[in-house]
């Protein structure tokens, strides 16, 4: 096979490569490592950002090299594996073995559990499911029931699992439970032909009972609970900040001007107490930008800031601070007469102005624990007076105690979700996590995941941040070489162990990446 | 929709139910008992002698009777059970090819499930004449603490008996299936399930007719037959005391002895005192023979049994306390098996549950009828019920230092699938070897073997640096299937673990062919003892009517010769009646009916 004709062509792994085998350069191995079997040439080479030509010229490298298969896509997706073995064979062709080999780095660290096969398939069940049902033995009806509450297992929260009231109690969850296990049990569909639905249901019914059991379990469903309560207020808060952000930015045209101006709050501020984390995540070199425009951010740092136990220490500044600056007593002093609308009628002063009230009302709402609102408000205040650096310092403490709460409690979520083996959702917690307070833990955890739900770039993203944020940390440098691994880029691989190495002689896991890298290259 | 028949098999007693237009009914068998005793028998010509008929002949047949096969069934040759076994029964057991267990009768191996086969056999006929159509699918029921490779012997005797057994199911789950059964309860059941040989503790959530089985604990060895032996070895202890004889060295008398030993305990649980006696129980040596007679009184067998009563309790605490359920929050007590007949058996569940026993379940049919619910309720779409069970035992795998390790816990409800992974323990290890346990001891000797497969192709590196999962997945007809994967290839060995009852699917299916075979001529025997009595009517009925035609038309030359060959077709009926095995029975009916007819016809002209 010689020219990759069609740009459509979706090139598959060959499912015998043994690509450990096959001398690539980093170039081509990040190109193969791309090769999912899901996309076209042509959205290969938009992404690999090495440029059209060299693209399709390591194509047919690899090609060359028969680990890849470059067929028309017309077989492919309908032979998705034998309808009684959905996993295997789908799994084998979509995972090269190099991936595999960093599975294996990595779940030294996490004990894979059910989840782990049956979510690897679950992302393509759809495609197997179509190639059965010729054969399977339900109404459509039914399937589309299966189908749907496959789906709502990673969508929906337990009690919609169940169809129950949060404060249902045990028997009503048995009782749902029950209801439940009438309708997706295997043992409901005895003699007929399920073909992969059968895997499905089996899923369905396994989770069911894990959801069961732990509702049951008073502290785990405690703890469950107040995840949930937050969540929602979280939810309330911050379609509540939208609201009240919207109305600000049509009644307030200058607001919304500001914040065209002043964009972000500045950080490069070199008084900056160096623990603010705020801080160092501007300072890695290659950051992540998930949220391009600014209303997202502030959507977003309010969502960061409100969840947290309520800290006696912020009650403080409910009196004008230990050493306030004149401006700031005279404006929060000025803020009781006035009327908002009056503000707006005086530019200047009314930045300065309207910066004192947002701040009082943050503070205000600090006391509320509103943390959202909080976070806005002061937000605005630092917007209107970026020069205030008791707003500023004010904003950011809340902020970052928020972003760092919240942190770890997406953490914990994710480190419940990983240890059932639901690999995708904890990735997103974990990555959320890191997001949020971009400590090393978070973000090598988020690494990991990510690599192994093959979410590489991702993956490469946040190791590489932990790399930059703690250079002597020898987890980081791991973390980015399983990556590289994954992506079949074994010299960077190599040097980042060898880093890590040097940092600590003794970790095991290190060495023995090492020497598997080393006898790849 | 299929007819399934519900087969309770027990040690002493088995039972088949049949869920008919709604409602679930236990059939009566050709003597018109409900239960079968589950013995099998081989007599003096050969013959195989299933259930009651067995159960008479037993004491002068001892040796060719076997009893209690479900004690035996799946066992290996080697464990304790069978090894006690060995002691107490009167034939004669023998090592199987697959170190399992076999039963010798007149000189023919039999394998275990090939006798319990002969019961099941026994009990599709009495489904199959009572219907009057030939019945296929079967769900049967184990002691809810049965391991795996009890569960598959089981499931092969049926194989054997020509039965698809479309679901072993636990005897108390059953139970409870049928105490619920058409009741609109939302109740949390406890099933205490004592019988002929294995205890159960089950204990059940019911609502929205979704039977869950909440947890299950049990001992395969303790059941009716212990307390049994215990009254046997108080005879045998005075008898011995008196005449310094050995009772049990004698099969006849053991065999006299187990019998009357479970009839005083059936008596027992009515009246406070009964006697025994057995004359002429052995012989002195002397030409004299010894009696036996005692009273035995109520109080008498609590204080021999005691023990096993209270190991009942405890593994009830036991259960109960693993699972952190407190005794109040059981709704009811549902007891089962014909030990709980017992008044100091309800006594103690009673006392123990501080509740008295439900009265609404008849403890022998109960587990066949909830067997026939079952089977009913997985065919008929329609059906509102859902049995969820439980893994009575945990499941794992080998590990260094013959350690076990988990990989399934037990009572977690089936279907189910847990992955643990495992890596190599030595250098340049470039297999392994995974061992399928069974059961809950933390040495790996100590549990069931259920199976085992090699994984190969491991890359060579230290020790501890290959990661292999192993996976684990039970489907919801518990059948249990094991995977190892090695993580860094992705290559995969797996088995479904089937054939671990000791017997190969060529063993399994000769033995069908056998009983078919068997089946077959019996049918046929059947068949020629029928004309034989037909042939023998229709002579008789030739005799009555000689003399009448006789009288008419003997004047006749035709008449006279009509009459020589009567008398002809006569002497051959009574030769042929004479001998085992005759030959042209049905031309010699054909004859004979004509004859028969003609001589009618005279006769009704002579009347006239």
């Amino acid at each position: 096979m010689g020219e990759p004709a069609q740009n459509d062509t979706v090139p598959r792994p060959a499912p015998t490569a043994d690509v450990t085998g096959a001398n690539l350069t980093p170039e081509e191995g990040f190109v193969w490592s791309r090769i999912d079997g899901v996309l076209t040439i042509d959205e290969l080479c938009s992404i690999t950002g090495l440029g059209r030509d060299r693209t399709q010229e390591i194509l047919r490298h690899l090609n060359d090299l028969e680990l890849i298969q470059l067929d028309p896509p017309t077989a492919a997706r309908n032979e998705a594996g034998p309808v009684k073995h959905p996993q295997p064979a789908s799994e084998q062709t979509t995972r090269p073995s190099g991936h595999q080999a960093t599975n294996q780095a990595i779940e030294t660290i996490h004990r894979p559990l059910p989840h782990s096969t049956t979510s690897a398939s679950g992302g393509n069940s759809d495609s197997k499911g179509t190639s059965d049902d010729a054969s399977v033995d339900l109404s459509d009806e039914r399937r589309r029931a299966i189908d749907q509450f496959y789906e709502d297992l990673d969508r929906l929260n337990f009690y919609q699992l169940l169809g129950i009231a949060q404060d249902a109690d045990d028997k009503q969850i048995q009782r749902a439970y029950k209801r439940r296990s009438l309708k997706f049990h295997p043992d409901r569909f005895y003699g007929k032909e399920l073909g992969s639905y059968r895997i499905k249901l089996e899923e369905i019914f396994r989770y069911l009972t894990e959801v069961r059991d732990f509702l049951l379990e008073g502290e785990r469903r405690q703890a469950y609970d107040e995840s949930l309560a937050e969540d929602q207020a979280l939810k309330e808060q911050i379609e509540e900040a939208m609201v009240h952000e919207e109305e600000i930015l049509t009644h307030n045209p200058s607001v919304a001007e500001a914040l065209e101006q002043d964009g972000e709050p500045t950080p490069a501020d070199d008084r900056k107490p160096p623990q603010q984390r705020t801080t160092t995540d501007s300072q890695t070199p290659r950051r992540p930008r998930p949220y391009h425009k600014r209303r997202s951010r502030l959507r977003l740092q309010a969502l960061g800031s409100v969840l947290g136990e309520f800290d006696p220490q912020t009650k403080k500044p409910t009196r004008p601070p230990a050493s306030p600056t004149p401006r700031t007593r005279q404006a929060s002093a000025g803020k009781r007469p006035t009327q908002t609308n009056k503000i707006v009628q005086d530019f200047v002063h009314g930045r300065k102005q309207r910066a004192a009230t947002f701040y009082e009302e943050g503070i205000r709402k600090l006391l509320d624990k509103n943390f959202v609102g909080a976070a806005t408000s002061l937000k605005l205040a630092v917007t209107f007076d970026p020069k205030n650096e008791q707003y500023r310092q004010k904003y950011e403490l809340a902020s970052s105690r928020a972003q760092g709460l919240m942190a770890s409690r997406y953490y914990k979520q994710a480190r419940f979700h990983e240890s059932v083996g639901r690999w995708e959702m904890a990735a997103k917690l974990y990555s959320k996590a890191a997001d949020h307070d971009p400590q090393a833990d978070y973000l090598c955890k988020a690494a990991s995941t990510l690599t192994m739900t093959g979410e590489l770039r991702r993956a490469q993203e946040y190791a590489t941040k932990a790399v930059g944020l703690e250079p002597e940390n020898a987890a980081a440098r791991i973390a980015l070489a399983q990556v590289f691994t994954a992506a079949g880029m074994n010299k960077n691989a190599r040097r980042e162990l060898e880093a890590a190495l040097n940092r600590d002689p003794d970790n095991e896991l290190a060495k023995t990446l090492l020497k598997d890298v080393r006898k790849r290259t | 929709m299929e007819p399934v028949i519900g087969i309770d098999l027990g040690t002493t007693n088995s039972c088949v139910a049949i869920v008919e237009g709604g409602t679930p009914t236990v059939i009566q068998n050709r003597g018109g008992y409900k239960t079968t005793p589950s013995i099998v028998a081989i007599a003096e010509n050969g013959r195989r002698l299933v259930g009651h008929i067995a159960k008479r002949q037993a004491v002068t047949n001892a040796e060719n009777t076997v009893f209690a096969a479900k004690r035996l069934i799946g066992r290996k040759w080697t464990s304790p059970e069978v090894k006690s076994a060995l002691e107490t029964v009167p034939y004669k057991i023998v090592e199987g090819p697959h170190g399992d267990v076999r039963i010798q009768l007149r000189g023919r191996v039999y394998s275990i499930p090939e006798a319990s086969a002969q019961v099941l056999q026994d009990m599709k006929t009495v489904a199959e004449d009572y219907l009057g159509d030939s019945v296929g699918k079967a769900v049967v029921t184990v002691p809810a603490y049965f391991n795996d490779n009890q569960r598959q012997a089981t499931k092969d005797a049926g194989k054997i008996a020509g039965l698809d057994v479309i679901r072993i199911i636990n005897e108390p789950t059953a139970a409870a299936l049928a105490y619920g059964f058409g009741k609109k309860l939302e109740q949390r059941i406890a099933v205490y399930d004592l019988g002929g040989g294995t205890f159960d503790i089950s204990i059940l959530d019911m609502g929205e007719g979704v039977f869950d089985v909440v947890c299950t604990s049990g001992d395969t060895f303790l059941g009716g037959e212990d307390f049994d032996r215990r009254i046997i070895d108080w005879l045998v202890f005075g008898f011995a005391k008196e005449h310094k004889i050995d009772l049990r060295k004698d099969k006849m008398a053991l065999q006299r002895l187990k019998d009357v030993a479970e009839k005083a305990k059936c008596e027992l649980s009515s009246v406070t005192e009964t006697e025994i006696n057995l004359p002429f129980i052995i012989s002195t040596g002397r030409s004299e023979s010894l009696h036996l007679q005692r009273r035995v009184t109520r109080e008498k067998l609590e204080e021999l049994t005691m023990d096993l009563v209270d190991r009942t309790v405890q593994i009830c605490q036991q259960t109960l306390e693993m699972n952190n359920i407190n005794q109040s929050e059981i709704d009811e007590v549902i007891l089962v098996g014909g030990m709980t007949r017992m008044p100091k058996v309800q006594e103690a569940v009673a006392t123990f549950f501080g509740r008295e026993p439900s009265k609404g379940v008849h403890p022998d049919e109960v587990v066949a009828l909830g067997a026939a619910i079952q089977g009913h309720a997985l065919m008929d779409e329609s059906s509102d019920i859902l049995l969820l069970d439980v893994t009575p035992h945990a499941l794992g795998i080998m590990v260094v230092g013959e350690k076990f390790h988990k990989v399934i816990e037990q009572n977690t409800t089936v279907p189910t699938s847990a992955t643990h992974p495992f890596t190599t323990i030595r250098d340049n290890q470039t297999s392994v070897r995974i061992l399928v346990l069974q059961g809950k001891h933390d040495d790996a000797d100590q549990n069931e073997l259920l199976g085992e497969f090699i994984l190969t192709g491991l890359r060579k590196a230290k020790k501890g640096e290959v990661e292999i999962d192993v996976t684990f997945s039970i489907s919801a007809d518990g059948i249990v299937s094991v995977s190892a994967k090695n993580v860094e290839t992705g290559k995969k060995q797996s088995i479904t673990v089937t054939a671990t009852s000791g017997l190969t699917e060529n063993e399994i299916e000769e033995m069908l062919q056998e009983s078919q075979q068997y089946l077959m001529e019996k049918r046929k025997e059947d068949g020629v003892e029928q004309s034989l009595s037909e042939l023998k009517t229709m002579m008789r009925d030739l005799e009555r009517l000689m003399a009448t035609v006789e009288k008419a038309i003997a004047g006749s030359p035709f008449g006279k010769q009509t009459l020589q060959r009567a008398n002809e077709l006569i002497d051959q009926c009574k030769a042929a009646l004479d001998q085992d095995q005759p030959e042209g029975v049905s031309e010699l009916r054909d004859s004979l009916t004509r004859t028969l007819n003609m001589f009618k016809g005279v006769a009704a002209k002579t009347a006239l």
